[in-house]
């Protein structure tokens, strides 16, 4: 029996041992987005079918105000009907503007009013914030109005917060 | 590093050897299974290599066990460690004192009254009280800016029950090596609210539910008779 014991023993503590040396505290992956986008959809009133449908920019610009000096996020986007924005989490409002056409058109500014919420997403992401809409601000040059479609801004991917009707 | 580890444990086969070759008694264990008080001391060597290969965790382990009747022990293991997340955009600590209360159930009967090498299965209850430094954070933010700030300390306790298995070897007259292998479940994993210490000292890596662990332990063997 003892015999038996030590054979089985020595082979484990061997195992054990090894593990010990590979054992490695790097820190994992972060493998989940952690800055929230503020999807922005922009619409027309179709006559025809009575409703509002999807309708491309011909050349858009959406340049951000507030977050940093003045920042051309797109620049002559051309035939884009969804365009994708960020909030900042050093502030509570940021302004953006917005061209439908870069070679003519007039320039309308939105301004986005919210709350931020820290959020803790795990050890290898650390932390970062999702936000809440609470209101919309904008000229009405070019586009016609917008509207808050869902206030929750986080990482989840595939829902639009504001639409813009023109 | 391989290397050097098997070279060391086929230093020690030998010694495993030469403990096995003693017949240490002849009189059959059942009837004299409480003639013989057992209480032993442990130390996780284990501990010992890890903390000199990882710098941003340690833990050090020890373990008391007495048997009790029937191939039973009772257990009785505690220990401490800390461990430290160092990273650009989140740096805290957290630190831990734990506790863990079982049995040992011995697999085979012993053929004799001094025959204390065993396999074995067993259960424990585990608890450690814990604090979570200050955590500083930077978010990662590279779009929207930068913002970073300070999530206050925290104590806390938590349980855990795990299940565990082994084996013991009396490689010299009361000198004994052996090993346990376990796995744990937390019982209360939200304590900790949402950043947890990277490691627990006595339960492992502390943002899971469950976690496997091992020891190797060192031991030392008081006897003493209950009677002539």
């Amino acid at each position: 029996m003892q015999n038996k014991y030590a054979y089985h023993m020595g082979l484990c503590i061997g195992l054990l041992l090894v593990l010990s040396a590979a054992c490695t505290t790097e820190r994992n992956p972060c493998l989940e987005p952690v800055v929230p986008k503020l999807n922005v959809g922009c619409y027309q009133y179709n006559p025809n079918a009575q409703s509002y449908v999807d309708t491309l920019l011909p050349n858009a610009n959406f340049v951000s105000f507030d977050i940093d000096s003045a920042h051309f996020w797109y620049w002559g986007a051309k035939r884009i009907n969804k365009f994708a924005l960020v909030l900042s989490p050093m502030h509570d409002t940021v302004r953006w503007a917005l061209q439908v056409d870069s070679g003519f058109a007039q320039i309308d500014t939105i301004t986005f009013i919210y709350n931020k919420q820290l959020k803790f997403y795990s050890t290898a992401c650390g932390y970062g914030y999702t936000y809440a809409l609470t209101q919309v601000l904008s000229t009405a040059r070019n586009l016609d109005s917008v509207r808050i479609s869902n206030n929750a801004v986080t990482t989840k991917a595939g829902i639009e917060h504001v639409k813009i009707y023109f | 590093m391989s290397k050097f580890i098997f070279s060391i444990l086929l230093l020690c086969q030998p010694f495993l050897m030469f403990a096995q070759s003693e017949e240490a008694n002849k009189k059959p264990a059942q009837q004299t299974d409480t003639l013989i008080h057992q209480l032993r001391f442990s130390a996780d060597a284990s501990k010992f290599l890890s903390n000199a290969l990882v710098n941003n965790k340690q833990s050090y382990e020890m373990a008391l066990d007495y048997y009790w009747h029937k191939e039973l022990y009772l257990v009785s293991e505690a220990g401490w460690g800390f461990s430290k997340i160092d990273y650009p955009d989140l740096k805290y600590t957290s630190d831990n004192v734990f506790m863990r209360l079982g049995i040992d159930k011995a697999l085979f009967e012993r053929k004799h009254v001094r025959d204390w090498g065993m396999a074995f299965v067993g259960f424990r209850y585990g608890i450690a009280i814990l604090k979570r430094g200050a955590a500083e954070y930077t978010t990662n933010d590279h779009l929207g800016g930068i913002a970073s700030g300070v999530i206050p300390s925290i104590n806390y306790t938590v349980h855990w029950l795990e299940l565990t298995g082994g084996m013991r070897v009396e490689l010299l007259p009361h000198l004994f090596a052996g090993w346990n292998m376990r796995v744990k479940f937390l019982m209360n994993p939200n304590a900790s609210g949402d950043l947890k210490p990277a490691f627990i000292a006595g339960y492992g890596a502390g943002d899971k539910s469950s976690a496997f662990d091992y020891n190797v332990y060192l031991a030392y063997a008081l006897r003493w008779s209950a009677k002539k």
